[in-house]
């Protein structure tokens, strides 16, 4: 671990499809060790092309992203837990099958954490992934990524997929399971349901990074809740 | 890494390759009764259970071929590529695993077949009469190994015991490394992706085609077990270049 300040810092991303189309342009950014970020945005903004460059799904076709001073790949993979916007599961596993693969390809896995997670949230062992609901494979998908000890947690829509009723649930997972001074990255469009729980938000529109501000600072300044904020300017 | 990767990959494929397995166990039983039925002179039970053994035997064969390719495209590049490619694990750990699995299964599942069919095909009168005056006039597995070395290979029996070895694993490398290197090529274009992947077969199997043609009728061979060891050679040329252009596109290239 470096003695630097920030887990994550992105410089000047740039990302185009098509050749044309910049779905993320000039972005830089940092995330601070133990703090919880908003990337925040609406749909299409780029915030999905940011979070798989961090994870080493895309890359840039210019800048920089460092990750406890390393670039992604193996050594980033095994101190960031990335929770993806999808199913990621084999679904014709069963949830034992699930936790076994993480505890054995995951050293920072926490078997411990997983058992107790599961209990809480009423996941029968043998049951198979194909025959949860949609919410209660997203809690498996969450039990199975907060339960690695990870310096940064990469969560990409954790609760877009949910009912209003379980998101608040899951982020109360997210809080209490995440590992001491871990940085968590949330990325979501439901501005209103998580700028609560957020140290620093930045806000991406039409793939710019437009702020980034520690959270209180920028309701102290504007006077008003982050997502009046953003509704109010990128509207 | 690679160990581990191998272990879960195996237990995925065997969930769906034993009931695979177990079907053409059914299947064989049943035409092996069905042959001791058309001694007898019943013949229509025979000949149905011979289409079903036919159409057992295509599936299974297709089977071999496709499920290595399809495996690999859903688990490195559909959803499930979100964790897979986010392992703290290189690449060639993530093709080697899926590749010797899949490798070591369609061998059981040929290995499978012939068993099969000389169950099925070759019921007792046929044995007796086809193995029978070999077994009688002397002849042992080892003079009939040395038969096959010598007349068909033209090479000593400890060198053709080695070729066959070779020939079976360049084969099965350079099919599956093919197959994923063509998958790993159609994955450019997200919205096209099944189409890219045969289109990039086809390409393949006729510049390969083409280059081991003129290779073996512009080279003049020393002598036949030449010939067959260059066979091996070209495989395993071919396996190793299709392997390194996977792994280049899934660490330089990946669309997902």
């Amino acid at each position: 671990m470096n003695g630097n300040e920030n887990i994550l810092t992105a410089e000047h991303l740039v990302k185009s499809y098509r050749g044309s189309h910049r779905a993320v342009d000039d972005c830089s950014f940092v995330i601070p060790r133990g703090h919880i970020v908003g990337l925040l945005g609406p749909n299409g903004c780029g915030k999905t092309t940011t979070i798989k460059m961090i994870n080493g799904l895309l890359r840039p076709d210019e800048g920089e992203i460092l990750i406890d001073g390393e670039k992604p790949g193996i050594a980033t993979h095994a101190m960031v837990s990335y929770m993806p916007d999808r199913t990621f599961l084999d679904l014709d596993m069963k949830i034992s099958s699930a936790i076994a693969f993480y505890a054995d390809v995951f050293g920072d896995f926490n078997c411990g954490k997983a058992k107790e997670m599961r209990s809480e949230l009423g996941l029968e062992e043998d049951a198979k992934l194909k025959e949860l609901s949609k919410g209660m494979l997203e809690k498996l998908q969450l039990l199975l990524v907060m339960s690695r000890d990870a310096q940064l947690y990469v969560l990409d829509e954790p609760i877009g997929g949910v009912d209003p009723a379980a998101r608040e649930s899951i982020l109360h997972s997210i809080l209490n399971n995440s590992a001491e001074n871990a940085a968590i990255l949330i990325s979501t469009h439901l501005i209103a349901e998580v700028e609560n729980i957020l140290d620093d938000v930045i806000l991406m529109h039409s793939g710019h990074v437009v702020l980034q501000e520690p959270a209180e600072q920028l309701r102290a300044e504007k006077g008003k809740s982050v997502n009046s904020y953003f509704k109010e300017v990128f509207a | 890494m690679t160990g581990k990767l191998i272990k879960h990959e195996w237990k995925t494929y065997s969930r769906a390759m034993i009931p695979i397995l177990l079907f053409m166990a059914a299947i064989t039983a049943a035409m092996w009764i069905a042959n001791l039925f058309a001694d007898e002179g019943s013949t229509r039970l025979a000949a149905f259970w011979f289409i079903m053994y036919s159409c057992t035997a295509i599936a299974v064969s297709v089977i071999a071929f496709l499920r290595p390719a399809v495996r690999f495209s859903k688990n490195l590049y559909g959803d499930e590529g979100y964790l897979m490619q986010t392992l703290p694990c290189s690449k060639h750990a993530l093709i080697l695993s899926k590749g010797i699995v899949a490798g070591l299964w369609n061998l059981i599942l040929v290995a499978a077949l012939l068993v099969s069919m000389v169950v099925s095909v070759f019921h007792f009168n046929v044995i007796s009469n086809l193995i029978m005056p070999l077994y009688n006039s002397g002849m042992t597995f080892g003079d009939f190994w040395i038969l096959v070395s010598e007349d068909m290979l033209q090479m000593p029996v400890g060198e053709a015991a080695v070729f066959t070895v070779l020939a079976v694993v360049t084969w099965m490398g350079m099919l599956l490394a093919l197959l994923y290197m063509c998958v790993s090529i159609g994955q450019l274009w997200r919205s096209h992706t099944l189409l890219g992947t045969v289109l990039a077969l086809l390409a393949s199997v006729i510049v390969l085609v083409n280059i081991s043609s003129r290779l073996m009728y512009n080279h003049v061979f020393s002598s036949a077990a030449a010939m067959h060891w260059s066979d091996v050679i070209f495989n395993a040329v071919v396996a190793v270049i299709c392997y390194i252009v996977t792994e280049l596109l899934m660490s330089r290239r990946l669309n997902l």
